[in-house]
């Protein structure tokens, strides 16, 4: 599908139908990767329609340098990290650990907090922004460091590093909260 | 490397999304690329617009540049009978002439004699022509 697309970007004729394709193949991953990061799921619908907007706006400057999936990946981390930091601009919410964020998160009535799985998820929300999208990257999306590298613009290393420090956090988490 | 296995399915997730959302969405983001392209074909379609437009204005400012007043000033009135009657016509002669004809001036400007006469009774000086004649 991929090679179909970028085959497609190549002429500006084919944009629309290309986009169409991305819209397709990607937009189901790319919703569950930014409702990871942000939570809510109204939060992350605006997140996804910016992300596609922003796909349409510059698809013509889209060269074919990186992999097509890791340009939809870095305008969606994107997209969701400026919007948390605007959301904590608003509520004036500090970076750390955040109680509030995994409160709300249980609240959501597209949230399941029965689930066995939620306690994971309330520690993943606990983390840091940049460290939030770096294990959702690695851990959900199962992505090699060198593409992580090309989505986050940062270095092998330190997303190794990163991806360490969230991990003991969620470790952590889920120790202290049985 | 840290090594992280959570004893659940990553695929298994508290998340949930309303009914029918993902196809809804894909719709709604073909619409906001369909709307994108006719806003941007519109306002292509209107810089051209704006060009010929502007272009013909200059054309016009260039090929007539003292162009047409909205309305009838005495400066007008003066560089039209410059114009149109530059062989000497005193204000006295130039009523005469007019007498008991519609002045048609350009492009469907009718005036009656008597609004001219009027209009140059109360706006002209009489020795103002003869200075310029």
């Amino acid at each position: 599908m991929e090679d179909e697309i970028q085959l497609l970007l190549q002429n500006k004729a084919n944009h629309r139908q290309a986009f169409d394709k991305i819209v397709k193949a990607y937009s189901e991953r790319l919703y569950w990767h930014i409702r990871r990061m942000v939570h809510s799921h109204d939060d992350a619908d605006d997140v996804l329609q910016n992300t596609y907007i922003k796909v349409w706006r510059n698809i013509a400057s889209y060269r074919g340098d990186s992999k097509l999936y890791t340009w939809l990946y870095r305008i969606a981390t994107n997209e969701a990290l400026n919007h948390i930091r605007q959301q904590k601009r608003l509520y004036k919410v500090g970076d750390d650990v955040d109680p509030e964020n995994q409160a709300s998160l249980s609240g959501d009535a597209y949230f399941d907090g029965e689930a066995a799985e939620a306690k994971l998820h309330l520690a993943i929300q606990g983390l840091p922004e940049k460290q939030r999208a770096v294990f959702n990257l690695k851990y959900f999306e199962e992505m090699k460091y060198e593409e992580m590298s090309e989505v986050l613009e940062t270095s092998v290393g330190a997303l190794k590093a990163s991806y360490h420090h969230a991990v003991q956090k969620v470790k952590h988490y889920l120790e202290n909260n049985e | 490397m840290s090594e992280f296995n959570h004893p659940y399915s990553k695929k298994d997730s508290p998340y949930k999304v309303p009914e029918g959302y993902f196809a809804q969405k894909q719709n709604d983001l073909f619409a906001i690329a369909d709307e994108k392209i006719k806003r941007t074909s519109s306002v292509r379609q209107l810089s051209w617009i704006s060009a010929a437009v502007a272009a013909v204005l200059a054309l016009a400012i260039f090929l007539f540049p003292g162009g047409k007043p909205t309305e009838l000033t005495s400066e007008y009135v003066e560089n039209y009978l410059l114009s149109e009657y530059n062989y000497g016509f005193t204000e006295e002669t130039l009523l005469y002439e007019l007498d008991g004809e519609d002045l048609a001036v350009e492009d469907g400007w009718e005036f009656s004699d008597q609004a001219v006469e009027e209009f140059l009774d109360n706006n002209f000086d009489q020795t103002l022509h003869y200075e310029y004649y």
